[in-house]
């Protein structure tokens, strides 16, 4: 697509109020459970703007262009609440952009080899597979934590991996935890592989910051902003090279997702560790369970079975909504654990006051 | 016996003083906070003229940015500069907006995580050091 055939497409986006209003909100709401969990907001955002006419490639730069700066404000809000490892949050960054280089060479070899079919297949197989298996794991995590009442321990896994010196060794002050290049390097991988992928790293980088780094999960939401950063920065660069960026429509969903950043970072701050474990993984359930549904049509396109269009369209329509629907429940969760806190904390106050009188 | 209560005096004008002390802390504590809020107000006023300002600039000049910016190359930078100038103007604004509102982060549990934080630390310390 050239340059300026990309502009002309640009310029035949109706930016009414009713589609301002619309990014605002999802941009809001998309923020606000980055904030709370460091990742899972964007997704609804690309088909959100295709679905208001906006080309794929402008709505994927446009998305990526409003994710790193979202990714900063949050991260500087949370390393002020002592909830970032910096160092952490860099190395795991960089070798994610690697994992992201790689996941866009296996994306386009799976493209020439089984056209857009194959790779849409592909992509959702992945979606449903991982989301599933991490989904179902943190769930099961929060859950225990949740009823026995317990803090959430290091895994023996991370425990383990800890005690192994091998060079580089390197010392995360921020998060208490010393371990080797060579373990901290894989997550970070396999969180760019996933990004190239399913365009949300953090669900396979915040599971692996917990479980196999020893970080608890408030650190590892707070350290993946950090790393959001750093993959949202390199990705920006690339999409604005080629002029793909409408500069209108990321400043658009970025005015929403500041307000809502912010707020789910000052929410992490009324949650127990399980509560940041319990979102994510409701979050990636529900987002499996709208993948899944796209799975009948892409076999159909591959020519391995037919679909009728009428079940075919109600497919991928019930699967946009569940998506939706997703972070709405995200967002509702985190919005009343806000609340019952904000409640709390006065009720504490204003006891402590009437005791000082 | 004169001394006896002399003492007694001595003790309930030191328990009064500090009972004193406490309330001049609270209203120190409560004065902060409304300065706080008083401050927050003036920033959300500051940073929201100057946020509306820059979205107004973009968009009332978007035909030829947006035609410049599609063009790429170097002009990259120039989207990348807009929205880190973007997000220090309203992000401020944003953070001033639910301060004014009184919705800030809990100072007890943070104050907890930085002591569970510390004392995992020190925990891991002897363990190294038992290791070595």
């Amino acid at each position: 697509m050239g340059h300026e055939h990309v502009a002309q497409s640009i310029y035949l986006i109706d930016l009414n109020l009713v589609v301002v209003l619309f990014l605002f909100f999802v941009g809001f709401v998309g923020g606000l459970v980055s904030g709370f969990i460091g990742s899972g907001g964007a997704f609804v955002l690309t088909p959100g703007m295709m679905s208001v006419g906006v080309p794929g490639t402008v709505a994927v730069a446009s998305n990526m262009c409003h994710k790193f700066p979202k990714a900063l404000i949050g991260a500087i809000k949370r390393y002020r609440y002592g909830q970032v490892d910096i160092k952490m949050g860099l190395i795991v960054g960089i070798s994610a952009e690697i994992g992201v280089q790689i996941g866009i060479h296996i994306q386009r070899l799976i493209q020439q080899t089984w056209g857009e079919a194959g790779s849409n297949l592909y992509v959702s197989l992945a979606f449903v597979f991982v989301l599933v298996t991490v989904g179902s794991f943190v769930l099961r995590d929060a859950l225990k934590l949740k009823r026995s009442g317990l803090e959430a321990k290091t895994t023996k896994l991370a425990n383990w991996l800890q005690s192994i010196n091998l060079w580089p060794m390197i010392n995360f002050k921020h998060s208490n935890v010393r371990i080797s290049l060579w373990f901290t390097a894989p997550v970070g991988f396999a969180a760019g592989l996933l990004a190239a992928t399913i365009a949300v790293g953090g669900f396979a980088g915040v599971p692996g910051m917990i479980y196999i780094l020893g970080l608890t999960s408030i650190m590892a939401s707070g350290t993946e902003l950090v790393v959001a950063f750093v993959m949202g920065l390199g990705g920006t660069l690339v999409w604005a090279f080629h002029g793909l960026v409408d500069l209108r429509l990321t400043l658009i969903i970025l005015a929403g997702s500041l307000f809502g950043v912010q707020l789910g970072a000052i929410g992490t701050t009324y949650v127990k560790d399980w509560m940041i474990k319990l979102v994510m993984a409701t979050i990636m359930l529900i987002v499996a369970v709208s993948r899944g549904l796209m799975v009948p049509e892409y076999l159909a396109n591959l020519g391995l079975f037919s679909l009728d269009s009428g079940l075919s369209s109600l497919l991928s329509k019930t699967s946009f909504l569940i998506m939706v629907l997703a972070l709405l429940i995200g967002a509702v969760i985190i919005l009343g654990a806000i609340f019952k806190g904000l409640s709390a904390d006065r009720r504490e106050q204003m006891y402590e006051a009437e005791e000082a009188v | 016996m004169p001394l006896a209560g002399e003492i007694i005096l001595f003790v309930i004008c030191i328990i009064a003083l500090c009972i004193e002390e406490q309330k001049i802390k609270e209203r120190t504590k409560m004065a902060q906070m409304h300065m706080k809020k008083r401050k927050s107000r003036i920033n959300v006023m500051v940073y929201g003229a100057a946020s509306v300002a820059l979205y107004a600039t973009v968009f009332s000049f978007s035909d030829p940015i947006m035609s410049f910016i599609a063009k790429g190359g170097i002009r990259a930078l120039v989207p990348v500069a807009a929205v880190f100038l973007f997000s220090w103007i309203h992000g401020n604004f944003a953070s001033n907006v639910w301060t004014a509102l009184g919705i800030e982060p809990s100072r007890s549990n943070l104050r907890q995580q930085a002591e569970k934080k510390e004392r995992a630390g020190k925990a891991r310390g002897s363990k190294a050091r038992l290791r070595a």
